[in-house]
């Protein structure tokens, strides 16, 4: 394997840069970027992983990085890649530990205004409502593994059939917040035992609820198209799968690295290991995924019921007369069967998206009936200071990056130097100085997470507006926020 | 002071160590030792019985990835941390060890560190001169 760097790119224009084919690379990279980001990955891997997926068998387009990408394990975070179903391969290093890991946002009919006074209370009670932080556990929800397995079966309409949430919410979420090809017969009872008492829980690290209002609105037009108005209260959640999603792919990736043996296959990386999407192992690992992801969708919705048990606790109101209704819900960590067009014909393809949102746009048949005009809402959260944004997919999106867009921020300093920069801060008082509320499960989290430790989502977001692979809508900012 | 044997590495994203050890033995026990020392901050307890763990793989690697998931099952699924450990028997697929587990007391231990799994990324364990040396990243 070659270590490849930005001296390898090829600046296409101000966005694209292609990664020249070379070696066993079966096809090109490309990656979206402009200069001010590209100084950010020049001394981590995520070209050198850029071109090593494209040595995986099956690879139809191009080995893509969206403009968030850093080094990941196997697959770069912020990489995407299609598979042919038929002579390509399946990997769980193109999907990631945290199978599923996903957005969604709440909107509400209730102004900044009005919210304004009770955000220590709102935050605090959501505090109570939502099991946070390492480990966090349901203490009196532990499902048994038969009630567990309908939960991997049918993921948000589980929830929504057990009363955490409405019809309307399904008609919402990406998938209808449920994989039908999932099979909890592929995971394993370790799994199932880490995720028995982990459903509704936040987690760790960045996971986060944030409360926050629509600060700018930049086309009138699609904000409506969305529900979205300026001084308009938001939420939004992001979680995943927990411990059941990070065992299923530690489980699939030992299982893997033997098929890769098996079938043959050389590959540059260990986290790539990989198997025939048709293969026994590559459906036993689908079908695991898609257990685990609508473990996440699930997980996601019973979070939402907290959120609206908070706002009725906290006002005194139904959560339907504050309007507090799901906009939508991306996955990030995710690899699905999807149609799209390749050099004008149109073909079935295995999609893997990691760190990576889904991008689809107006009157695609996937995109839901209430985004038919607009296209589907693609949301990307910043960091806890700053502001998150509101997309839509478009339709170069769906020609040049198989309908994918970035999923976030991405890091710029490690945890420890987050610690660092953070020594003799008070995070939370500062955060307070800059109108946000926040509660974490632990100091530890808080400090790993400053505004500081991430690049400015910003500056992702206008790449990919520019570049035409999604369209700003409106802009977020925080009011509270807990952390995980 | 005694030098810890292993060292923290770190990158925007990652949370990792290097690792060394006289034998394979010594290098299993260390890397549990930097893996502890990444998730928790443990309390002072009294050593209870141990228990035996075994764990197999395909090769060396894996092996370690097998045996550090091992720990991290223990504690994600039953709340169980490790304070002690020692490797009784090990060869390229095997290791058999006595470890040392108690509940996690929310009282007097603290969680530092989320860790989703132990990786594969640049994996590595190797002998130069008479020290063998390991490197793992894990998944934050």
């Amino acid at each position: 394997m070659q270590e490849l760097n930005v001296h390898n790119l090829r600046q296409i224009d101000r966005y694209r840069w292609l990664v020249p084919r070379q070696g066993k690379m079966r096809t090109d990279g490309m990656v979206f970027l402009d200069k001010r980001l590209l100084e950010h990955i020049k001394n981590d891997k995520s070209i050198t992983q850029v071109a090593n997926v494209a040595w995986l068998p099956g690879i139809v387009g191009r080995s893509l990085a969206m403009p968030d990408m850093h080094q990941g394990y196997g697959f770069p975070i912020g990489g995407v890649a299609a598979f042919d179903p038929e002579r390509g391969v399946v990997s769980p290093g193109g999907v990631g530990y945290d199978i599923n890991c996903g957005v969604r946002l709440l909107r509400s009919s209730l102004s900044r205004d009005e919210v304004i006074g009770e955000v220590e209370n709102l935050v605090t009670t959501l505090f109570a409502n939502v099991p946070s932080g390492v480990g966090s556990k349901q203490r009196n929800r532990k499902l048994d593994k038969n009630e567990l397995k309908q939960v991997l079966n049918r993921g948000a309409q589980w929830a929504v059939q057990n009363g955490f949430g409405t019809r309307d919410d399904l008609l919402h979420i990406e998938e209808s917040g449920c994989l039908d090809w999932a099979d909890p017969a592929a995971v394993s009872d370790r799994a199932l035992e880490r995720g028995q008492a982990q459903l509704g829980t936040l987690g760790s690290g960045n996971h986060f609820v944030e409360i926050g209002f629509v600060e700018t609105v930049f086309e009138e037009e699609l904000a409506q198209g969305i529900g979205l108005f300026p001084g308009q209260v938001t939420i939004i959640i992001h979680t995943g799968s927990r411990g059941l999603g990070h065992q299923v792919c530690s489980d699939f990736l030992r299982l893997l690295q033997h098929a890769s043996k098996k079938y043959g296959y050389e590959l540059p990386d260990r986290e790539l290991c990989c198997a025939p999407v048709h293969s026994p192992e590559g459906q036993e690992y689908l079908a695991a995924m898609a257990a685990a992801a609508n473990f996440a969708f699930a997980n996601r919705q019973l979070i939402t019921a907290a959120v609206r048990r908070t706002f009725e606790q906290v006002f005194g109101l139904g959560a339907s007369k504050m309007g507090m209704e799901l906009v939508y819900d991306v996955c990030h960590n995710i690899a699905k069967f999807e149609t799209h067009e390749v050099e004008g014909r149109k073909r079935e393809l295995l999609v893997h998206r990691k760190g990576a949102t889904r991008a689809f746009p107006a009157h695609h048949p996937k995109v839901p009936e209430a985004y038919q005009q607009t296209g589907q809402p693609v949301l990307i959260p910043g960091d806890m200071g700053r502001y998150s944004y509101v997309l839509v997919g478009t339709d170069r999106a769906l020609r040049e990056t198989f309908g994918s867009t970035c999923h976030g921020a991405g890091r710029l300093l490690s945890r420890h130097a987050a610690k660092k920069a953070a020594k003799g801060h008070n995070v939370v008082r500062e955060l307070a100085d800059m109108g946000v509320v926040v509660r974490g499960a632990g100091r530890a989290t808080l400090v790993e997470e400053i505004p500081e430790a991430y690049k400015d989502v910003e500056d992702v977001v206008r790449v990919v507006h520019e570049a035409g692979i999604a369209r700003k809508v409106a802009r977020l900012r925080p009011l509270g926020v807990i952390k995980g | 002071m005694t030098s810890l044997p292993y060292r923290i590495v770190e990158h925007p994203a990652d949370t990792g160590f290097e690792v060394w050890g006289d034998s394979v033995a010594r290098l299993f026990e260390a890397a549990a030792m930097a893996f502890f020392d990444i998730m928790w901050r443990l309390g002072p307890s009294r050593k209870g019985p141990p228990r035996i763990i075994e764990v197999t793989a395909g090769d060396r690697e894996e092996l370690l990835v097998n045996f550090l998931e091992e720990f991290h099952y223990l504690y994600d699924a039953e709340g169980l941390v490790c304070t002690g450990v020692e490797i009784l028997t090990i060869t390229e697929r095997k290791v058999t060890a006595r470890a040392w587990l108690r509940d996690f007391n929310d009282a007097m231990d603290l969680e530092l560190l989320s860790v989703k799994a132990v990786t594969y990324h640049q994996l590595f364990i190797g002998k130069k001169n008479s020290t063998w040396e390991g490197r793992v990243f894990l998944d934050i």
